[in-house]
């Protein structure tokens, strides 16, 4: 079939110019030189290299996503509206990580043999290999601590700890959430500390199952839906009892890393030592 | 130097130590060159050669860029495509130049592939498949041009556009299918 291309002289064809001789005299005229191997070599691994970053962004973004999705029943509010879209999809995110995916096609179209590869293909690698990754991000914490700076920084963007306050802590309303300080072998009372460094006693009831009181262990989030003692404003009755652990923080959830970052939790020596104190106080007068 | 003897990638790449060679290079595609860009647009005899003297000398510039797995004929034509459109761009006008550059080899085998069947004179029918062909989207034409006119193969035509093998089949498919619709209200039939 090519063949057909050196027989295709065509009448029209003009008469020929000798193009090659004014292409050598421009050459020679203004020096031109061909441009060396390995500025092509550089642009080309640099596309990859912002290909590939690309993809580790997109990554970080699934890991955001996940975080999001996985606690997004901590601060499910009990009547939803349409301007809590925001706080319980993760927009921000899949906005972000649809932008990555964008640029690591413009990226891959812009290597030498890019354009070969069609858009569902780059989009299908993209999602794969960013999904495993954002996965193991997960895992590790990242999406937390990400979506803790995304919450610091990107209006319309909330702290999920915050929020979950905002839906379980109101006493007076029935809700309380928060850290288990200590809790009895009986399983019959423990301490909490709410959100806002508050302790409570906490009462449990006859219509606990026992899976809620398995949920009650030392160091762990809990929400709690019930009331206020009437004589005792420091006791809490609790009713039902969730499970209410951010999950996803990987690393980020030792105490000590998490103050190291400043990302929350107050815990200190002295405070766990003063609630023993005072919890010794309630059950074995010193 | 005798070029004659020496395939156009093994000319490209002696051509980076012998401009002579380059000049052969340059013989060899002028006139296929030429073709094509009357195909992309209507440009005046000193326009094309400006154009094609632009084009070899960026080629040459950019030799070290030549991929040796592509063909270096899809690889000028790339270069060819590129320069003529965004020459284009800067015109205000942009008349379209295949209507004076259809063969009768080239016109029988579009017409023998969109299976166009009247009695009726060559010079209608041809008159009314060119203009056809520039109704369609200039995607379609581009793809129209090369397989048709510049008898490329679908891996030509996806190095040249720079788009995906399957992307072409898709657009060539599209672009017959538009075409027969375009002969069909002209009231040429097709099997």
């Amino acid at each position: 079939m090519h063949n057909k291309e050196n027989n295709n002289q065509h009448e029209y064809d003009p008469q020929p110019l000798r193009i090659s001789v004014l292409v050598l005299q421009k050459l020679e005229m203004r020096k031109y030189i061909p441009t060396p191997k390995a500025y092509f070599v550089l642009r080309n691994t640099l596309m990859w290299v912002l290909a590939l970053f690309s993809i580790l962004f997109g990554a970080f973004s699934v890991s955001g996503i996940l975080f999001r999705m996985v606690n997004v029943f901590q601060v499910f509010p009990s009547s939803p509206r349409f301007g809590h879209v925001f706080d319980l999809f993760p927009l921000f995110w899949m906005l972000l990580f649809g932008l990555f995916m964008y640029v690591t096609y413009l990226e891959v179209r812009r290597t030498n043999q890019g354009y070969k590869y069609h858009l569902s293909w780059i989009a299908g690698l993209m999602l794969a290999v960013s999904g495993i990754l954002g996965i193991v991000f997960y895992c590790v914490g990242v999406g937390f601590l990400l979506d803790k700076a995304a919450a610091r920084y990107v209006p319309f963007n909330r702290d999920i700890e915050v929020m979950q306050k905002e839906r379980w802590y109101n006493p007076e309303q029935g809700f309380l959430v928060g850290e288990v300080l200590q809790a009895e072998e009986k399983k019959e009372m423990f301490v909490l500390r709410d959100p806002e460094g508050g302790l409570w006693d906490v009462l449990f009831t006859a219509g606990l199952t026992d899976d809620e009181r398995d949920i009650v262990s030392e160091g762990h989030m809990i929400g709690i839906k019930g009331m206020i003692h009437e004589k005792d404003r420091k006791l809490f009755i609790a009713c039902r009892i969730v499970d209410a652990e951010i999950q996803g923080k990987g690393y980020f959830l030792s105490p000590r890393i998490r103050v190291l970052l400043d990302i929350g939790s107050s815990t200190n020596e002295r405070n766990s030592e003063d609630i023993r104190m005072t919890i010794c106080e309630g059950v074995r007068p010193l | 130097m005798d070029t004659t003897a020496y395939a156009d990638e093994e000319l490209a790449r002696l051509s980076l130590t012998d401009k002579q060679c380059f000049a052969g290079l340059v013989d060899r595609y002028e006139a296929k060159l030429r073709r094509y860009i009357r195909r992309l647009g209507k440009f005046s005899t000193e326009d094309e050669d400006d154009l094609l003297q632009n084009i070899f000398i960026k080629t040459y510039q950019n030799l070290n860029a030549f991929d040796t797995s592509l063909r270096f004929s899809s690889w000028v034509y790339r270069i060819t495509h590129n320069e003529t459109i965004s020459y284009m761009r800067h015109r205000t006008s942009r008349p379209e130049g295949h209507v004076e550059y259809m063969t009768d080899e080239e016109f029988n085998n579009l017409a023998s592939d969109l299976d166009i069947h009247k009695e009726v004179e060559l010079k209608e029918i041809r008159n009314t498949v060119l203009f056809a062909l520039e109704s369609l989207d200039k995607k379609y034409q581009d793809i129209l041009v090369l397989k048709y006119f510049e008898y490329k193969s679908y891996e030509e035509i996806s190095d040249i556009l720079l788009i995906p093998p399957g992307t072409v089949a898709i657009r060539l498919s599209r672009a017959k299918e538009q075409m027969k619709k375009i002969m069909n209200t002209k009231g040429y039939t097709h099997a």
